[in-house]
């Protein structure tokens, strides 16, 4: 598969992302675990996908989608860093945990302005609704479940755009940037990989462990070290 | 009294409510996809394109909640709007309190066990799963999560058409206490099993003993540092990362 076939893909998958993300289903094709694997899965790399979604998975979870808070769009961020790193471990970069490392840092970011340009398409779709006030008055039931999927299109396109461009600049970006650090800190952002799967944990941890539940916590870790030791 | 909606139009808002965040605003939030769920309700009842108008202004309004947990609303406002027709009301207020009485106890019993429980106990066997079974993980991760979320949609639209006003005894914060307080405990033995399962990943991926003391040592650091609530996620990561690589370059 060439690289444009490869571009065109990841930024139609990443439309379905936003859009299982904020606009429908919300069945959570979109979650870090299930679109990283899916993108590993598509471009002949499981495991490199599967490790990226395992890394990702919960750090966010703490964050709620509750209401109306803002917060960084993590689901894209996740999916344009494992692209990324899927591609360039195929194309560019060969050091493995500079790659990963960078990618998850070009993720963050591509999380947080994804997050400010959802914030503002809700404002925006109030235009959406105003339409559809209009739709109402008149009875028109058809007008009214076209705006609601205009709304839907929209979410999808602006999750396209957004994969789309942050693909093309962090591929440009980070294969010049990988390339230049030096192998020698291969081992040290080794690391830092372990420690982005402690900081999902150590956050799990945070969220629900008290004192009146720490022995199902200790159940917990003792009947999977059986388990491991009897397999 | 007969009922005019039927089993076929709850299946067609049960099927529309997966796109009840399709058009999310500021102003209304879910207002819009609310008037779009219920439109097979108000096909059904409406019988005059006056009585039509009315019924979609009414649910154009502003409304919120946890979007699975909607569905309890959607399912409620169509036995409410049947019985209105039947029984020839003359004001229909009653319908947009009792909606907007729904708000709070379907956004936090919704956000309790969907964003707060449901999410991280699915996330977390997820994991577990793909660190020993490989990518099959992310299917367990799916099925396990899709399988609360689809049964709550479903089952709030039908239970509470049945119900009509009456829901609302159901949905008491206080009456699902002891639920969450349960799925906590599972939670907290599920880190457990996570925190091993990932000692023994580390180690079937190569890493050495001075690596997994490293990882335990980190997971302490981000406990203390998510500890934090206020503490935006990318902060952590970023104090992370250039905690592991320092302490990388000097091991």
């Amino acid at each position: 598969m060439d690289l444009l076939a490869e571009f065109v893909i990841i930024s139609l998958a990443g439309g379905f992302v936003a859009f299982d993300t904020t606009a429908g289903w919300q069945v959570m094709i979109s979650q870090p675990l299930v679109a990283c694997t899916l993108v590993g899965l598509i471009f002949g790399n499981p495991q490199l996908g599967l490790l990226m979604g395992i890394l990702m998975q919960l750090p966010w979870l703490k964050e709620m989608p509750v209401g109306g808070s803002h917060h960084s769009d993590s689901n894209i961020g996740a999916f344009v860093a494992a692209s990324l790193t899927i591609i360039l471990s195929r194309h560019e970069v060969n050091t493995d945990n500079i790659l990963i490392v960078i990618t998850i840092v070009y993720g963050l970011a591509v999380g947080w302005f994804s997050g400010k340009i959802v914030a503002s398409m809700r404002r925006s779709n109030n235009r959406i609704v105003y339409q559809a006030d209009k739709a109402a008055e008149a009875g028109d039931t058809g007008q009214i479940t076209r705006l609601n999927m205009l709304g839907m299109i929209y979410a999808y396109i602006t999750g396209l755009v957004i994969v789309a461009i942050s693909f093309i600049f962090g591929y440009l970006l980070l294969s010049r940037l990988g390339g230049s650090i030096p192998v020698y800190f291969d081992k040290a952002f080794g690391y830092a990989r372990i420690g982005i799967l402690a900081l999902g944990i150590g956050s799990m941890i945070s969220m629900f462990l008290t004192r009146k539940r720490i022995h199902f916590f200790a159940y917990g870790a003792v009947i999977a070290l059986a388990l491991y030791l009897i397999f | 009294m007969n009922n005019k909606v039927k089993n076929s139009d709850l299946f067609r808002v049960f099927l529309r409510s997966f796109y009840i965040q399709g058009t999310w605003s500021v102003e209304r939030m879910l207002g819009l996809g609310f008037c779009f769920c219920i439109i097979p309700i108000a096909k059904r009842l409406c019988s005059s394109k006056e009585e039509m108008i009315k019924f979609l202004d009414r649910h154009m309004e502003y409304f919120n909640s946890q979007p699975y947990m909607a569905s309890y609303a959607l399912g409620a406002i169509a036995k409410l709007e049947e019985q209105a027709i039947a029984k020839q009301w003359k004001d229909v207020k009653p319908i947009s309190v009792f909606k907007e009485r729904l708000i709070s106890p379907l956004g936090a019993i919704g956000d309790s066990l969907f964003w707060k429980s449901w999410k991280p106990l699915a996330s977390a066997i997820g994991i577990i799963t793909s660190m020993v079974f490989g990518w099959t993980g992310a299917l367990v991760f799916l099925f396990l999560y899709n399988l609360l979320h689809i049964y709550f949609r479903m089952r709030g639209i039908f239970q509470s058409y049945h119900k009509g006003f009456d829901i609302i005894r159901d949905l008491s914060i206080r009456g699902t206490k002891r639920y969450f307080t349960m799925l906590s405990s599972i939670i907290s033995a599920v880190i457990g099993a996570l925190v091993v399962s990932s000692v023994f990943w580390l180690k079937s991926n190569g890493h050495d003993l001075k690596e997994i003391l490293f990882f335990i040592l980190m997971v302490l650091v981000s406990f203390g540092l998510t500890f934090r609530r206020n503490q935006a996620v990318e902060t952590s990561f970023i104090i992370i990362i250039i905690i592991s690589v320092t302490i990388g370059l000097i091991i």
